[in-house]
């Protein structure tokens, strides 16, 4: 894990989990939601006000960025996850992945 | 159609407007505790109040992101934000977990701390006009001092709402034991007020019958108060 991560940023929310993971590629607000959903089977439906919350939050650490603005009165933005977000999502990756093999050793060991 | 309601509960207003939207009425906009509802195909609405991080309503980043999600501003009012959109399958939640759950309620609690603090500003006000002698600032002031016990009670339950869902997020709180004011506090200082209004129309003896019915209902109230601990 990177020593520039701070503790408190981890873990990460199941809603900032799937926002990052949507991100890797460039998407809107919508796009985030219905790939959360998909990914999920149906069983995380990010709520609007969530997800507004958690983009403000995100842009603010730097961890997401604008990718696009339209052009016109009604700006549909799309984001992308920065190489800080990235950084975050690996140290997220590792924990889980961590808790996954730890959790192995509930079948193996009697 | 027009409808008076004063709501200081997000969630009773929430569902107050859905009922109405389930019985056709699709409310349009508010002013003052007026809301205004137009026919609608009965369930063709959902509506949902959500707290703008402004004072004085939403920004456009907010009211584009809001569209782009289907969902529209019906009105906002100061940081208060009524907001629908055509029925889905699905309830219409504006929040998806806990998180940001308790994050809402935070703000609310903020918005109703200033509130209070404001309306605490005032009571010292009229307070130092009824000693002044200005006409009708006694009243006032136990107008303002009901409408304070309401918000206090309103912080109480909202910190109590959040407690719970920390409580449900696995956050170590301390035990919450905030004390509700009980109504009958605010409804003693209101006759009292009344009294005090009207004075030159009620006969003596009445005035008498009503000053000592309100001072039974602060004097009960605050009893009950006391006795009482979560409630």
């Amino acid at each position: 894990m990177s020593n520039n991560i701070a503790g408190k940023d981890l873990p990460l929310t199941e809603a900032v989990f799937y926002i990052l993971l949507s991100l890797r590629h460039p998407n809107h607000g919508y796009g985030i939601i219905q790939e959360t959903e998909e990914l999920t089977g149906g069983r995380v439906v990010l709520g609007a006000g969530t997800l507004y919350g958690a983009i403000q939050t995100l842009e603010k650490k730097g961890w997401i960025s604008v990718y696009s603005e339209e052009a016109g009165s009604r700006k549909k933005k799309e984001y992308l996850i920065t190489d800080a977000g990235r950084e975050v999502f690996a140290a997220e990756r590792d924990r889980i992945n961590e808790l996954a093999g730890n959790a192995r050793k509930m079948d193996e060991e009697v | 159609m027009t409808r008076f309601h004063l709501y200081f509960d997000k969630d009773k207003e929430t569902e107050w407007l859905n009922q109405m939207a389930e019985e056709g009425y699709a409310m349009d906009s508010f002013f003052a505790g007026f809301y205004s509802f137009s026919p609608c195909e009965k369930g063709e609405w959902q509506y949902q109040i959500d707290i703008g991080n402004g004072f004085f309503g939403v920004n456009k980043e907010y009211s584009d992101f809001m569209r782009e999600m289907g969902i529209e501003i019906v009105q906002a009012w100061g940081p208060w934000v009524i907001l629908r959109r055509k029925a889905q399958d699905t309830p219409f939640e504006l929040y998806s977990d806990v998180e940001s759950r308790i994050e809402q309620y935070k703000k609310i609690l903020l918005l109703f701390k200033i509130v209070s603090a404001i309306e605490l500003l005032i009571l010292v006000y009229e307070v130092y006009g009824g000693v002044s002698g200005i006409a009708y600032a006694w009243p006032m002031v136990l107008i303002i001092a009901a409408v304070v016990c309401v918000f206090m009670n309103m912080i109480v339950r909202t910190k109590k709402i959040i407690y719970e869902l920390q409580e449900r997020n696995g956050e170590a709180t301390a035990a919450y034991n905030g004390r509700r004011v009980s109504p009958a506090v605010p409804a003693g200082l209101l006759l009292n007020s009344v009294n005090l209004l009207a004075a030159d129309y009620i006969p003596q003896p009445l005035r008498i019958v009503f000053l000592v019915i309100a001072l039974g209902l602060i004097l009960y109230g605050a009893a009950d108060t006391v006795a009482k601990k979560n409630n």
